[in-house]
C-alpha cells in the first residue's frame, strides 16, 4: 500500500514538473513596443512638471493669501483705533464746551 | 539600480524629480507591461493599462510608504486592481488574437514544429484563462516575472507557504483541466 502511494506520488510529481517546463515555454516574457515605451515615459515627465509647476504655483498663492489677510486685519484695528480716538477726542470736546457753557451761566449772577 | 539605492531614487520621485521617477519608469515598465499582457491576453490594453498603471503611481508616490512592501509589489497591486476592472468592465474574458498570441514565438526554421508548437501554447493559455485571476496571477508572476514565492506572497499579501500551497493546487487544476480539454 504504501509503495504504492508511493508510486503515485512519484508520478504525479514527474507529471508536474513535466508540466511546469511546458508553462515555462507557452509563459515567455514579452517586450512592450519601444516606441509605446517612450511616449509614455515622456507624456508621465511632462505631467510631472505640469504637477509641479501647479504646485509652486500653488505655494505662491497660499503666500499672497495670507499676506492680503495680514494687511486686512492690519486695517482693521487701524480703523478701530482710529475711531475709538475719534470718540476719545469728541467725549473730551463736548464736555469742555459743556463746562465752558456752565462757567457761563453761573457767571453773571454772582 | 541597486535595490538601497531605489529608496533614495523613490524618496527624490516622491519630491517630483521627474528624472528619478522616469529611472524607476524605466526599471519596472517591462515587468508590469508582461503581467497585464498576460492577463488581458493582447498588446493593446495591455498598453492602456501598463499607462494607467504609472499615472497612478505617479499621482499617488507622495504617499507610499515602505511598509515591508517593495515597490515592485505595490505597483503590481495596482496593476491587479486595474486588471480586476478591466475584466469587470468587458464582463467576458477577451481571447488572445492570433497575431498577439504568435508574435514572437516563431523560429521560422520548421513551420510544422512551429505550428505544433503555438497550437500547445494557444491550449494551454486557454486553459490558465479558465483559472481564478488569483491563480492566472500567480502563474505569470511565476513563469514569466520568474519571481521566488516569498516576493509573489509580497504583492499577494500571502505567506510563502500559503503561496507554495495555492501553486501546487494550481499546477494539478492545470494539468487536469489540459487533459480534458
Amino acid at each position: 500500500m504504501k509503495r504504492m502511494a508511493k508510486r503515485v506520488f512519484k508520478d504525479t510529481s514527474h507529471d508536474i514538473s513535466e508540466f511546469e517546463s511546458r508553462l515555462e515555454s507557452a509563459l515567455k516574457p514579452v517586450r512592450p513596443p519601444d516606441e509605446f515605451v517612450r511616449d509614455l515615459r515622456q507624456k508621465l515627465l511632462s505631467q510631472m512638471e505640469e504637477g509641479q509647476r501647479g504646485k509652486k504655483l500653488s505655494t505662491k498663492n497660499l503666500y499672497l493669501l495670507i499676506l492680503t489677510g495680514m494687511l486686512s486685519v492690519v486695517l482693521v484695528v487701524a480703523t478701530a483705533l482710529r475711531l475709538i480716538v475719534s470718540l476719545l477726542l469728541g467725549i473730551k470736546l463736548f464736555s469742555r464746551i459743556r463746562s465752558s457753557r456752565d462757567k457761563k451761566q453761573t457767571g453773571p449772577s454772582t | 539600480m541597486p535595490e538601497q539605492n531605489e529608496e533614495a531614487i523613490l524618496s527624490q520621485a516622491a519630491q517630483g524629480d521627474g528624472d528619478a521617477f522616469g529611472a524607476l519608469y524605466e526599471r519596472y515598465v517591462g515587468r508590469i507591461y508582461n503581467y497585464i499582457y498576460y492577463r488581458t491576453g493582447n498588446a493593446s490594453d495591455a498598453e492602456d493599462l501598463t499607462a494607467r498603471v504609472f499615472y497612478r503611481a505617479m499621482r499617488h508616490i507622495g504617499n507610499y510608504r515602505d511598509r515591508g512592501l517593495p515597490l515592485s509589489a505595490w505597483l503590481y497591486r495596482i496593476a491587479h486592481n486595474l486588471v480586476a476592472n478591466w475584466h469587470r468592465d468587458n464582463s467576458r474574458r477577451k481571447e488572445i488574437p492570433l497575431e498577439d498570441s504568435m508574435q514572437g514565438h516563431f523560429t521560422g526554421s520548421h513551420p510544422e514544429t512551429d505550428l505544433l508548437q503555438w497550437e500547445e501554447r494557444d491550449r494551454l493559455l486557454r486553459v490558465i484563462y479558465k483559472l481564478s485571476a488569483e491563480r492566472q496571477q500567480l502563474l505569470i508572476l511565476k513563469f514569466v516575472e520568474h519571481l521566488s514565492n516569498a516576493e509573489i506572497g509580497q504583492i499577494m499579501g500571502r505567506s510563502e507557504g500559503a503561496v507554495k500551497s495555492l501553486y501546487h493546487r494550481t499546477l494539478l487544476a492545470l494539468r487536469d483541466e489540459y487533459e480534458n480539454l
